[in-house]
């Protein structure tokens, strides 16, 4: 069956129309891919430093917390150790978990016993005078707060450090001397 | 046939002006994120600048600590001390000046930089190395000077030494040396560098004659502290510290 004259004139301008071809999507495939890596890892990293900034922000206001806690306690009660810090209660404060939203935060408590040494001048009469080195012992602390958490992938976790020293009526007997007087 | 003639044709009249406005739209969308991505402009950098002032935070009133049990313990020290700052003061002296510079053997060393000069980084001969290193802001191994070494120097050596220190043999320390180990992973981590700046008797409490043979008076003190660390853009930033000590102190009719 013959075709009208009118169609075939109609497909032949068809065929000299620009069409695309299977290499050219292609091709428009990997540019347009490759424009979009850093769109979907953008949003990716954003999603991933959103779960991480939160995180970290909940994590330090924890351990800010309860650093504070352990520093309104009395001298007495900030024990040496690991997590041996009791409450006027005489109850165990650490280790403890907080959850917030979804997250466990586990805390914990380091305490260290410490000598701190100190310099001392004292002048005399003549207008000379002598320094002195002496250390203080059973009246300072050092109290580290860690808190642990599962992050993306991995456990992160975040310290805090501080000093808490008893201020009370002491005894001579808890300073000592170290090395020898300077005169001067 | 009649519509799509017409879409088509009405595309064809536009395009000349919308084709150039996606394409400058998506470019610059794409560039910008690019430009993200590449140069990883995300949220991190402020968290850890907002974990360091916090690390600094603590230190700083733990550091505010010892210098208060110092306090305590050496009333009459401090007192004299204080008496001769204040004295440099007035006269438009500058005694902080060798309180930064003094540490033991130095030309700077004067009666009143002894109780304070622990708790300066700038101090020890231990540490001179470390904190001038800090201090010009020069290159060590390549790389800007690390704070906590400075510091960490400084509270490893002296104002926490142990019996390995010279003189130390036969003394109980405690947990100094453990201690020194555990903070200074923490300080190599945050990087934080902690300095006494400013003591002030801000009131100093006066003696009633009419009491007993022993009475308390309260003096207020103020101590400034001083916290430098790296911030996001790896420049070094300040950050001060400001501490009041009401402190009680016997005294002796």
């Amino acid at each position: 069956m013959l075709l009208p004259i009118r169609i075939i004139t109609r497909r032949k301008k068809h065929l000299n129309e620009r069409a695309m071809s299977l290499v050219e999507i292609l091709i428009a495939l990997i540019i347009g891919a490759t424009a979009f890596f850093p769109i979907i890892k953008l949003f990716q990293e954003g999603i991933k430093d959103s779960i991480h900034s939160s995180s970290w922000t909940q994590a330090r206001e924890v351990a800010k917390n309860n650093i504070d806690i352990v520093l309104a306690l009395p001298f007495g009660n900030i024990t040496r150790g690991d997590n041996l810090i009791t409450d006027k209660n005489s109850a165990a404060l650490f280790p403890r978990v907080e959850k917030i939203k979804g997250v466990d935060y586990k805390v914990s408590c380091k305490v260290h016993d410490l000598v701190p040494l100190c310099s001392i001048y004292t002048s005399n009469r003549s207008g000379g005078g002598v320094t002195n080195h002496y250390c203080i012992s059973s009246k300072l602390k050092g109290i580290t707060v860690t808190v642990k958490w599962q992050g993306v992938g991995r456990e992160l976790d975040y310290s805090l450090v501080t000093f808490k020293s008893d201020l009370t009526e002491g005894t001579k007997s808890d300073i000592w001397q170290w090395g020898f007087p300077q005169y001067h | 046939m009649i519509t799509t003639f017409t879409i088509k044709k009405a595309i064809d009249k536009r395009s000349g002006f919308v084709l150039p406005l996606v394409v400058v739209f998506l470019g610059s969308f794409f560039t910008m994120a690019t430009i993200f991505y590449l140069f990883n402009l995300n949220q991190r950098p402020v968290v850890d600048i907002l974990d360091r002032s916090a690390f600094a935070d603590y230190i700083a009133s733990g550091m505010a600590e010892i210098l208060k049990l110092k306090v305590k313990e050496f009333p009459e020290e401090f007192r004299d001390t204080m008496k001769l700052i204040e004295f440099m003061q007035k006269q438009n002296q500058k005694p902080w000046d060798n309180i930064y510079l003094s540490y033991a053997g130095s030309g700077n060393e004067a009666p009143y930089t002894y109780f304070f000069q622990d708790f300066v980084i700038k101090k020890s001969a231990f540490n001179q190395g470390a904190s001038d290193a800090w201090a010009s802001d020069s290159l060590v191994g390549g790389k800007p000077a690390e704070a906590w070494e400075a510091h960490w120097n400084h509270m490893l050596h002296y104002l926490l030494t142990d019996e390995t220190a010279q003189y130390g043999a036969g003394h109980d320390f405690k947990d100094n040396a453990a201690f020194k180990a555990h903070f200074k992973t923490l300080l190599a981590k945050y990087n934080v560098l902690v300095n006494l700046r400013d003591v002030r008797r801000d009131h100093i409490g006066l003696t009633q004659t009419a009491g007993g043979a022993e009475e308390y008076i309260g003096d207020i003190i103020t101590f400034s502290f001083e916290s430098q660390y790296r911030d996001q853009q790896n420049h070094r930033t300040k950050r001060s510290h400001v501490v009041t000590f009401n402190h009680t102190r016997k005294f002796t009719n």
